[in-house]
């Protein structure tokens, strides 16, 4: 029920907005000449009257403005006071609208990179059947890398897993026809292919 | 002028809520009742007032009404719904207890503590 009233009276103030301006705007003008009124009764011009009841009244665009705070305020009409308010303080001070804008790009340019890297690396599953199923084979007391005559023993007598493949990842040229370039190559054992489920 | 009380906070709903307790009134007329209730003792904006009222409307505190006032002009009265009244007594009842213990502890002798 409380609920109810409050988004009646919600929508009733957004669709209205500029009436209930004006009702406050009629209020506050009647408090004044109430005051007057009793001025000019205390025997004051009506002029003087007016002009002391304003005085006494207090600056009457304070109290609208809260007067419109007090009724829930109009949500949408202060967003887009702000947003008016701070292009505004923006167009006039291009050297800092630069320095904000370039530090958000280099900011979010910077994450978006190191995003896509974890997310090709680590969160998702590399694009190959049954990954769940493909683990790296490391001897730390021998240096990083195994000798192919060492590979092939493990292959010959392997019965934990399916199969076993090699790789050694190193620098190649490149003939591109015109100029050779420099690439990183890897370079595998034959059952590649087949051992990883992929076609070439 | 000068030995006017300034208002605590919170307190200005209070009058209003007693002001409107003994009958309709526009806002002007508030202001001159808590006057006259508080013998003038209490210092208020008078601008202040309305988004005291606006707020107790919203609240449900207070229902308001356009009509002609005494001296004839347009006006908005103000009158105290059942909620508003049902919250002036326990406003009330809230303040009287809290006056009283303020002033038992400030009026204390040294001996007596």
């Amino acid at each position: 029920m409380k609920l109810l009233d409050w988004l009646r009276f919600r929508i009733a103030t957004f669709f209205q907005g500029s009436q209930v301006n004006a009702e406050i705007e009629e209020e506050l003008r009647s408090h004044i000449q109430h005051c007057a009124d009793d001025l000019e009764r205390s025997g004051l011009g009506r002029a003087e009257a007016e002009r002391r009841a304003r005085i006494e009244f207090g600056g009457p665009e304070k109290y609208k403005e809260e007067c419109h705070e007090a009724l829930g305020g109009n949500l949408v009409e202060t967003a887009i006071q702000d947003v008016r308010f701070s292009s505004r303080g923006l167009r006039k001070s291009p050297g800092f609208t630069m320095a904000a804008v370039l530090t958000l790009a280099l900011a979010i340019g910077a994450n978006a990179v190191v995003f896509s890297i974890m997310n090709a690396f680590l969160l998702r599953p590399l694009n190959v059947p049954r990954a769940q199923s493909l683990y790296g084979l490391w001897r730390s007391n021998e240096g990083i890398s195994e000798s192919y005559p060492d590979y092939l023993d493990l292959r010959d007598r392997n019965r934990s897993f399916e199969s076993l493949v090699a790789y050694n990842i190193t620098l190649a040229g490149l003939d591109t026809g015109e100029n050779t370039s420099r690439d990183w190559v890897e370079e595998t054992s034959g059952n590649y292919f087949d051992a990883l489920g992929l076609q070439p | 002028m000068t030995d006017q009380a300034q208002l605590l906070p919170g307190t200005l709903d209070l009058l209003i809520l007693r002001a409107v307790s003994l009958g309709p009134l526009h806002g002007y007329g508030i202001l001159l009742r808590i006057g006259q209730i508080s013998d003038n003792a209490l210092l208020i904006e008078q601008g202040a007032l309305y988004p005291g009222l606006f707020r107790l409307v919203r609240q449900g505190l207070l229902k308001a009404n356009w009509g002609t006032s005494d001296n004839n002009r347009r006006a908005k009265f103000y009158e105290l719904t059942a909620t508003g009244r049902k919250r002036l007594r326990e406003e009330t009842d809230h303040w009287n207890r809290l006056a009283t213990a303020i002033a038992s502890a400030l009026s204390q002798q040294p001996e007596e503590v």
